[in-house]
């Protein structure tokens, strides 16, 4: 099981879509948040260096392992699934 | 008394014969000021003068009547007339190129209309300058020494500003003649031709210009002290720097060289597809007469699509053959270069045109046809542009100008679109190393272009709705200023506050000169300076080239080498250094966006290419922080790394190197670019196009090139794709080096010492990432290369 990061920010059309995609993911695979899950606002700064040290830019993005994989984007449930247990 | 003024009126009518077969009536005041101007009393010159007016006749020679002078004034006073002699004798050499009389009155005029210094003080100096002048006796003197001897009097007396504007500017005697006789490496970047020797004698001239009459004088020291780098100084004052044009504009409204058809022929929109891409190549090179930097097109195959539609694809090729070879070829620009150019090509119609009604042969425009119409069209002339590109020159050598910069879109990448366009660009980047990529990143503007030597322009902040439809979309960089990050952390010595307290400072220094070159601009375009940047692109009267919607550069320099010194740690060498780093380039960020918003005008920072300020900067800090400045390269070599660089011999991986430079990407919203050193011969094409796929979707960078060095052999033509110290074919050691500079290819010999030692530096690449080495023998020929001054023809 990898570790999630979700990026978001304020003023992002889909990043409520990404975030409840997240929440039900988490709870289907029992992650913890702050372990096995985090999310993370770039409008702060530290999360945007954060975020740009993993390629990411834009919102809502998902890093997964230490991988951006879904970049500015909303995955389907079985994609995010699949991308955090493979 | 009477007597003698009755006498004068009867000589009234005498004619004198001047030395240049002229006549004109004798004048006794003339007499008298020049024993007044002599020394003598007003009593004696009066005295004089009468004495010499009864001896005068009708056609009398003014050598006579000097001589006339000198006699009675010697019996007077010896001393006198001796002074009286030298001065009437003394010429002066002007720059009409005609010898003319000494005169004080001159330099006094001269003062007053040059400095604004006041009649009295004017007459002072001149008074002493003429006595100066006395005391070395010549016949002749010229008017730059006459100057000169004004601006040490200035100087003796405290007027240091009268004395800035008074100066002359030029080159000795000595540089002159190097530049016309003697074929010196110095220059090698440029060709040995009469037009470059004037392009460099005109430099010298409009730098010094620029540094010592339109700069304030605290800019200036900033540029000399190292603190920012003012790029392209020698055009400061004349021209903006880059530009990115839409082919269209010329294709409805047809096609004036000079901007406005009082020198050149004028021609009306292209019928025909030949005369369309000529005008293509026309309009770079016109531009390029007002412009420092790079002239550029973008959606260059989308705009001139509906010109080949119908025609065979060999015809389409030779077109695009043309093309290329005409920008390669016409060796015209700045003093007898090629045009700084490049084109921005799509794969397929940009989703922005689909609907835009297209310019058609003849500058027509119907409603019913939009750019969707010739998605075939954008594709044949895709490929035929990458297949001309492919195949060289005559001799199978790159082409190295325009530069092929190629839209990319991460989720054309994903959907498996124009996957054989895309392998096809990477077989020419495993050949020559040729292309750019754009990469459409999901946090870039709506749409932008790549310009010049990698800057990133916001075309969408630029160019209004109507530009779009009306085919006036274009914008570029009015000027670019560079801020030495290094020198920074020397003054900051490890104080966080004082090194953010510092950069404040630089970077306010750049929006002064760059307000700065917004006035001498907008006053250039006002008086007809740019005639061509100035043509109206609609019935409003809105210029070819607003300054209003340009962009505002302030670049970076040396982030790797402020992190060593500041932290102790460099960009690669932890993630506490990468995340200080990232931390400065928000801050510049940050403070760009602020002056954006007081200013109202597109300030941007960007990765400046930094070809002469990455070396120039260095050898300033060396000279200036001895032992103290991080520097790349040993002495004459030493250089900064570029913008926020991982070093470029840092032995990292290639996937952490290009994730680190990823991560500032999105903070330049004026550009950014990364290279992908490569270091085999040949290498895998199919290997480097899942690389760019990578690059595309897991990095954040927007703008990437693979350059592959180049080594050319001058006997059998032979072009191999590393760097070697032999002919692979031939066995000759007769070979020119190329590679990528910065944004673009050229022979090394013109580079400077810093660029040269990076060159060998570099750490390189295999197509799978893996570390690739150049010999020694060719690192230690290479080593000899290259220019000790950074006066390149491109300071970007």
């Amino acid at each position: 099981m990898k570790k999630v990061i979700l990026f978001t920010s304020k003023n992002c059309p889909r990043c409520p879509e990404a975030y409840k995609l997240l929440k039900e993911v988490a709870d289907l695979l029992r992650l913890k948040e702050g372990k096995d899950y985090e999310i993370r606002n770039i409008d702060e700064e530290e999360n945007l260096l954060l975020a740009l040290q993993y390629q990411v830019a834009s919102t809502p993005s998902f890093v997964i392992g230490d991988e951006a994989i879904f970049i500015g984007e909303v995955p389907t449930k079985e994609e995010l699934i699949k991308a955090i247990t493979s | 008394m009477e007597e003698s003024l009755g006498y004068l009126s009867e000589k009234a009518d005498i004619r004198v014969k001047k030395s240049d077969g002229s006549v004109e009536k004798f004048d006794i005041e003339d007499l008298i000021v020049s024993c007044i101007n002599a020394g003598a009393s007003p009593v004696v010159a009066g005295k004089v003068a009468s004495e010499v007016a009864k001896n005068v006749y009708d056609g009398i020679t003014t050598a006579e009547i000097r001589m006339l002078t000198y006699r009675f004034l010697k019996q007077i006073s010896p001393k006198l007339a001796e002074r009286y002699k030298y001065r009437t004798k003394l010429k002066v050499r002007t720059s009409k190129t005609i010898f003319e009389k000494f005169s004080r009155e001159k330099i006094v005029k001269s003062l007053i209309r040059e400095t604004g210094l006041d009649e009295k003080k004017a007459k002072k100096i001149a008074k002493e300058v003429e006595k100066e002048l006395e005391k070395l006796r010549l016949e002749f003197v010229t008017a730059p020494l006459i100057r000169e001897l004004v601006c040490v009097k200035l100087l003796q007396h405290g007027l240091e500003k009268e004395r800035a504007k008074y100066t002359r500017l030029g080159m000795p005697v000595y540089d002159v003649k190097q530049l016309i006789e003697k074929p010196c490496k110095e220059n090698a970047n440029l060709q040995y031709n009469p037009e470059s020797v004037h392009k460099l004698m005109a430099d010298q001239i409009s730098k010094e210009y620029a540094l010592i009459s339109v700069l304030p004088l605290d800019l200036a020291d900033a540029h000399m002290r190292g603190e920012i780098h003012i790029h392209d100084l020698d055009y400061f004052a004349t021209r903006p720097f880059c530009f990115s044009h839409d082919i269209r504009f010329f294709l409805k409204n047809g096609f004036k060289a000079d901007g406005v058809g009082n020198h050149t022929a004028i021609a009306g929109p292209a019928k025909n597809p030949e005369v369309a891409f000529l005008h293509a190549a026309k309009v770079l090179a016109a531009s390029q007469t007002n412009c420092a930097g790079g002239q550029g097109f973008s959606y260059f195959n989308t705009f001139l699509a509906p010109y080949v539609s119908g025609l065979e694809y060999k015809k389409v090729k030779q077109l695009a053959q043309m093309f290329i070879y005409e920008l390669s070829q016409m060796y015209v620009a700045r003093g007898g270069q090629v045009v700084f150019s490049s084109i921005d090509c799509d794969m397929s119609v940009p989703e922005q045109f689909k609907d835009i009604p297209a310019v058609l042969p003849g500058g027509k425009v119907k409603d019913s046809i939009t750019y969707s119409d010739f998605e075939d069209e954008v594709r044949t002339l895709f490929n035929a542009i990458v297949d001309v590109y492919l195949e060289g020159d005559y001799i199978g050598k790159a082409f190295n100008f325009p530069k092929f910069e190629v839209q990319i879109y991460p989720k054309d990448i994903k959907n498996g679109k124009n996957e054989e366009e895309l392998l096809k660009v990477s077989k020419l980047a495993a050949k020559f190393g040729t292309p750019y990529y754009i990469i459409n990143q999901p946090y870039m503007p709506k749409f932008a272009c790549y310009q010049c030597c990698s800057f990133l322009m916001p075309l969408d902040e630029a160019s209004t709705d109507n530009d779009i439809v009306n085919g006036t979309i274009r914008g570029g960089a009015l000027q670019v200023v560079t801020v030495n990050l290094p020198q920074i952390a020397y003054e900051a010595e490890g104080d966080d506050d004082k090194l953010f307290e510092l950069l404040r400072d630089r970077m306010e220094k750049a929006k002064r000169v760059l307000l700065l070159k917004k006035k001498i601009i907008e006053r250039n375009l006002k008086n007809g300076l740019l005639p061509f940047l100035s043509q109206s692109v609609n019935p409003d009267g809105e210029r070819y080239l607003e300054p209003d919607k340009q962009s505002y550069i302030i670049g970076l320099i040396g982030m790797n080498e402020m992190l060593k010194y500041h932290l102790g740690e460099e960009l690669h060498e932890s993630d506490n250094a990468w995340r200080f780093g990232l931390k400065v380039m928000k801050f510049m960020k940050n403070v760009v966006a602020e002056f954006r918003e007081k200013t109202k005008l597109n300030f941007s920072l960007a990765r400046t290419p930094a070809e002469s300020s990455a070396y120039r900067l260095a050898q300033i800090d060396l000279k200036r922080y001895n032992g103290k400045a991080v520097v790349n390269g040993d002495g004459e070599f030493a250089y900064y790394t570029n913008s926020f660089h991982v070093r470029p011999s840092a032995a990292v991986p290639l996937w952490k190197r290009l994730k680190i430079e990823g991560s500032f990407h999105p903070l330049t919203d004026g550009g950014a670019m990364s290279h992908v050193w490569l270091g085999e011969a040949n290498p895998n094409f199919e290997a480097l196009n899942e690389l760019t796929k990578k690059i595309a979707l897991r990095t954040a960078i927007q703008y990437f090139a693979f350059t592959k060095d180049l080594s050319v052999c001058r006997e059998c033509n032979f072009t191999y794709g590393k760097l070697v110290e032999r002919c692979p074919n031939c066995g000759s050691s007769q070979l020119d080096y190329w590679s990528r500079i910065t944004g673009y290819y050229q022979n090394i010999s013109g580079w400077n010492k810093g660029k040269i030692a990076e060159l060998i530096e570099r750490q390189r690449y295999t197509s799978v990432g893996e570390p690739e080495k150049i010999s020694d023998e060719v690192k230690k020929k290479i080593m000899k290369l290259g220019r000790v001054g950074w006066d390149g023809n491109y300071d970007f």
